[in-house]
């Protein structure tokens, strides 16, 4: 298998990493999508998209982490248009597997959410499909994926997506497995997960979930 | 084949609250395999020393695969014992892997699994579980073996294990492979199936764990419990809200499941009459019911009256076949007809599933649909028109239409998920703060709103160009789209209502696991037992297969003797 992606991105020096299943990767990130202020149906499609990006080696959580920790809220996006990576891959996802018009014009923030719906898309047609930004090219075919340049880039001001006969030379097969992720992105997705909660008073811990303790058994 | 049963009568929660066990069930399918592909299990080390304290490893082989189960035994004081979520520290943990463990495995799992939550397992750790005593039936069983004698068969059956998990996490959970790691893999692809392999090694271990206590206490003297004594013991549960969410959030699974079990009921209801072994297998089936039904208690006075009931339709079930009334063309169909007008839904519910068992030819390959890719239909279909969305909302959630979420009971509660250790609540909305954190479980709210919203848009624009615009109904578009090919995903009945009860959800998803002996506590929460009956790794192949859906229990075992 082909060496886990690293972006030029990456912040110099050792970068601390955890280890994260691709089950708590999609989990974390719907919560955290939910937690910045998507709604749930936006923060489904968060969680998915980072847990086939990871499945591909692509970096799903640190795009999505530095995404969602920008500070803009969903609202705020609806408000200045679809820059958003995330409103952007809704809509890219919806018009599938039409092409025209799709992506829609203008910077995109988290381009690499967009590969998301095109892997599956490949998966579903059984064809190829590139998505290309300033930088980065993206080949998604039913057996993987082929990934170089500044596919983590921030922003991406045109994106392009086009048919692509043919499979590519080394694509990444998904597979299953765990995979690393920079502490920091990690935390920065559980503490908007974590906004998702509700704090425990004395009265909902004892009317609680259920089984008592075992006292009287 | 004759029609399934519809959604709109299986899918609401009073009859998924009284499901039952079937053949299709996972423990039983586990073990039917285990048996069939020639399995064999043994314990390749025993290092638990005289207090109780230390850790064993469980094997078994087959179809090309090896797992291991590696228990751990604790020395844990009463006061810390706690069936919570939120409890850290239990008296038996567990992690099932892949392959046989090194010492440096031992180690490294010594070092996770007694933290649980707290502590992290591997791609090659599949199950990761915990078991905590019965307290009323440990000290009873560890003693009566230690002075050389066997536990009271009363005793037995009035708890039906020596202990009980309280949590089995498999599918990624804290580190372990994720669901997909199993997938292709003969026997094991299929929902739950390592996670009842290592529940079933866990009994293992629990009833080893006992003898060899009562053997460090009596010495010489010391028994090993009897065979059928030993069979009689399950592995007890407790499970509360935590599991409830996963019917809602996995909609896929439970239409697969729902879709199998349907599939087998109407594959038997289309057969034109019953051959004498067919009624045989029946009559056997349903006796054995009867009598594990007679022993089936709760404290929660709704259960306790639905146990009742049953007793009675069993007994009218048994007069109605002794009558004949399996001699007629088409009987399984005519059956269940009558069944429908004469008995309660716990007595229908579980004559649909007694139906099954002469049919093991017939039904048993539908346990190899009961999986589901969830991937795949995950997209919206942007394409489809409002008119034809509006038609699957109707169709698919007429029932939700109906209620008046202006009412306060129809919004009563909302589910939410605490801070501490993560655990699943259900809050009353009028009483409690958090309702604005609420987690997704209210569908029919939301498939009510959805409709209103679809009121006043152009019904020929497309769902892609609805969600641009009211993108807040993203979840329900999603959820209603997909209900055209898989109208079983949706539980049928609004799960905010003042008087939903959490425990009809539970119990549906623990009867395909195959546990028995459902006995609520609560509306939330409650005690099962899982492979009472069943045969331990040593005698898989030399017991009847299949024999054990309903198990009488101990005292009835001298009985039949």
């Amino acid at each position: 298998m082909a060496a886990p992606w690293r972006g030029r991105n990456a912040p110099g020096g050792r970068v601390t990493e955890v280890s994260r299943t691709l089950s708590e990767i999609r989990a974390t990130c719907t919560k955290a999508a939910r937690g910045a202020g998507c709604d749930w149906g936006m923060a489904e499609e968060a969680g998915l998209a980072a847990r086939i990006l990871e499945s591909h080696d692509l970096p799903g959580v640190h795009v999505l982490a530095r995404l969602l920790s920008e500070g803009a809220s969903c609202a705020a996006c609806r408000g200045a248009g679809s820059a958003c990576g995330l409103r952007a891959l809704a809509a890219l996802s919806d018009r599938l597997p039409f092409l025209d018009g799709a992506p829609r014009r203008g910077p995109v923030r988290a381009p690499l959410l967009l590969a998301a719906p095109v892997i599956l898309l490949a998966r579903e047609q059984g064809a190829a499909y590139t998505l290309t930004w300033e930088g980065a090219v993206l080949r998604c075919t039913p057996g993987g994926v082929s990934a170089e340049g500044a596919i983590d880039a921030p922003i991406a001001t045109c994106v392009t997506l086009e048919p692509a006969p043919g499979s590519p030379a080394e694509p990444r097969t998904p597979d299953w497995r765990s995979r690393r992720v920079a502490a920091r992105d990690w935390d920065r997705l559980e503490r908007l997960a974590a906004r998702t909660l509700v704090p425990e008073t004395e009265a909902s811990r004892a009317r609680g979930a259920g089984p008592a303790d075992a006292a009287a058994d | 084949m004759s029609a399934l049963r519809p959604p709109d009568q299986v899918m609401r929660l009073a009859r998924m609250g009284a499901s039952h066990p079937t053949r299709l069930s996972f423990m039983r399918v586990l073990l039917r395999g285990l048996k069939r592909g020639g399995w064999r299990a043994e314990r390749t080390e025993w290092a638990v020393d005289e207090t109780g304290v230390g850790h064993a490893v469980y094997r078994v082989r087959g179809q090309g695969q090896c797992y291991s189960l590696v228990a751990f035994a604790h020395d844990l004081p009463d006061h810390l014992r706690s069936d919570r979520v939120i409890a850290e520290a239990w008296d038996t943990t567990f992690a099932l892997m892949d392959g046989e463990p090194e010492a440096a495995d031992i180690e490294r799992l010594a070092g996770n699994v007694p933290k649980q939550e707290a502590g992290r397992v591997s791609d090659r750790e599949l199950v990761l579980s915990r078991a905590n005593r019965s307290g009323r039936l440990w000290e009873h069983v560890v003693a009566r073996l230690a002075e050389g004698l066997q536990p009271d068969p009363a005793r037995i059956d009035e708890v039906g294990y020596l202990m009980r998990t309280t949590a089995v996490y498999g599918s990624g959970k804290f580190g372990a492979a994720d669901h997909d790691a199993v997938v292709g893999r003969a026997l094991m692809d299929g929902p739950f199936r390592v996670e009842m392999l290592a529940v079933w090694l866990i009994r293992a271990f629990v009833a080893d764990l006992a003898e060899h206590m009562a053997a460090v206490r009596g010495g010489d003297r010391a028994a090993r419990l009897d065979p059928d004594l030993r069979r009689a013991l399950g592995i007890g549960n407790a499970t509360g809200l935590g599991m409830a969410p996963f019917l809602v959030n996995h909609p896929d699974l439970l239409h697969n499941w729902i879709a199998a079990r349907e599939t087998a009921i109407a594959r038997v209801r289309a057969l034109g009459h019953a051959p004498p072994e067919a009624k045989d297998a029946f009559a056997s089936a349903l006796a054995m019911a009867r009598e594990a039904a007679s022993g089936w208690r709760s404290g929660d006075p709704v259960q306790a009256a639905a146990w009742d009931a049953l007793c009675r339709d069993l007994a009218r079930l048994s007069d109605h076949v002794a009558g004949g009334a399996l001699a007629g063309p088409n009987p399984w169909d005519a059956l269940l007809r009558w069944s429908e007008a004469a008995l309660s839904l716990e007595g229908q519910e579980i004559c649909a599933a007694l139906i099954l068992e002469p049919h093991g030819t017939l039904v048993d390959d539908l346990a190899e649909t009961m999986g589901a890719d969830e991937l795949s239909g995950f997209r919206i279909d942007g394409a489809m028109r409002l008119d034809a969305l509006s038609k699957l909302l109707r169709d698919g959630f007429g029932w939700a239409l109906e209620a008046d979420f202006a009412q306060a009971d129809a919004q009563a509660r909302f589910w939410y998920v605490s801070e501490a250790k993560l655990e699943p609540r259900l809050g009353e909305r009028h009483a409690e703060p958090g309702a604005e954190l609420e987690q997704p479980l209210d569908i029919a709210r939301a498939a009510v709103a959805l409709h209103a919203a679809l009121d006043g848009h152009d019904p020929q624009a497309t769902v892609a160009d609805f969600l641009l615009v009211r993108p807040e109904h993203r979840r329900t578009v999603r959820r209603v789209q997909r209900l055209a090919r898989a109208p079983y995903r949706e539980i049928r009945d609004n799960l905010l209502a003042a008087d939903m009860r959490p425990v009809d959800m539970l119990r549906c998803k623990l009867a395909f696991f195959g546990a028995t002996n459902f006995d609520p506590r609560s509306d939330r929460w409650l005690r099962i037992t899982m492979y009472r009956g069943a045969p331990y790794p040593d005698e898989l192949h030399e017991r009847p297969e299949d024999a054990w859906l309903h198990h009488g229990g101990a005292a009835t075992l001298r009985a039949a003797e």
